[in-house]
């Protein structure tokens, strides 16, 4: 049977927003594979340059994301906008923008 | 103390409901190797690991487990959103329904509930990491188990992730596992004097012979002048005795 719980949303923000997130989502896992791949080989000085990279690429990405869509971390969120977009905003398991 | 990420790790949109495969993949939430389970297992395991290394990857791949349960909370969320009385009855969730209604609750497939049994913390380097080994590889099977039940790829590409996940966990796990991986860190005496030797080793080398040589001059000494006495005592009693002049 269809699920019928998702919200409907502008088709073009919705698919750049769902880029965007994958784009994230991508860098996010090359940190997370080297961060666990540091935690046993914690001399790699190549392993941190990489790590280095792709943490500031992932932090610009993230304040991209923030500045048009809406926050994804705590750390950097729009408190000027009248809005806390964090909890009125839909929770990542409702699947709308992935 | 742990940041949320609003988004998931592994992206999950399900367009079709599914209660009957919902009920077989909710077993890696609350089931015996699922990811609730090795979350809490690494996370209460890391507090008596003796290598900050060992500690720092059971911390780290504990909180990606947490990422990986809701994923999983997720799918079966989607996968049951929305229901009719009608379906529910026909899929046979209705004995999950009546007590929980839509709700996520850490079940096994079976409908044993989570249980703090499912997971070891035993509080030795080699138990703990050879439960964890086994644990990733338990998790890959069920995995396994559920592609061969699932059939939607919707459901089925968060799953490959999620089963390929455990592979690289278990490689880490291998990793400090091993003798080396900590060593710099958790240094003996032994490995003090290792070290030390290796950075002085000329100057010891050259100490030890000076002090074998110095030693063996000393001896000569002694011995040396331990005869001359005796033969100048034996000299003296002869001359006592008469047997030969002074």
């Amino acid at each position: 049977m269809m699920n019928t719980g998702y919200k409907t949303c502008n088709v073009d923000t919705c698919a750049e927003r769902r880029r965007l997130l994958q784009e994230i989502g991508k860098v996010d896992f090359v940190l997370k594979e080297l961060n666990l791949y540091l935690d046993t080989h914690p001399y790699d000085q190549q392993a941190m340059d990489a790590f280095k990279h792709y943490n500031m690429a992932k932090n610009k990405m993230v304040k991209e994301y923030t500045e048009k869509y809406g926050p994804l971390v705590l750390s950097i969120v729009d408190t000027d906008c009248g809005e806390w977009k964090w909890a009125t905003q839909d929770w990542p398991w409702e699947g709308g923008y992935h | 103390m742990w940041n949320y990420e609003k988004r998931l790790q592994f992206p999950v949109k399900i367009t079709q409901t599914n209660p009957k495969i919902a009920q077989v993949i909710i077993s890696q939430y609350g089931g015996p190797d699922g990811e609730l389970a090795a979350s809490m297992r690494y996370l209460a395991q890391r507090y008596t690991m003796p290598y900050n290394t060992v500690a720092g990857l059971l911390t780290d791949i504990g909180t990606e487990e947490l990422a990986h349960f809701e994923m999983i909370c997720a799918i079966v969320y989607q996968l049951t959103r929305n229901l009719t009385p009608e379906e529910i009855e026909k899929s046979g969730f209705d004995k999950y329904y009546v007590d929980h209604t839509l709700a996520l609750w850490p079940q096994a497939a079976g409908g044993i509930p989570f249980n703090a049994c499912e997971f070891q913390s035993k509080g030795d380097v080699i138990t703990d990491l050879t439960e964890d080994l086994a644990a990733e590889q338990k998790a890959r099977t069920t995995y396994d188990n559920i592609l061969r039940l699932v059939k939607d790829p919707e459901v089925c590409e968060p799953i490959r992730f999620l089963r390929a996940r455990e592979i690289v966990h278990f490689q880490r796990f291998g990793e400090a596992n091993r003798e080396d991986c900590s060593k710099s860190e958790h240094t003996t005496k032994r490995q003090i004097w290792n070290n030390y030797y290796q950075v002085h080793s000329p100057v010891i080398v050259h100490l030890y012979i000076w002090g074998i040589a110095f030693q063996a001059v000393l001896i000569y000494n002694t011995v040396l002048e331990t005869t001359l006495l005796f033969c100048h005592r034996v000299k003296r009693f002869c001359v006592r005795l008469s047997i030969v002049r002074s």
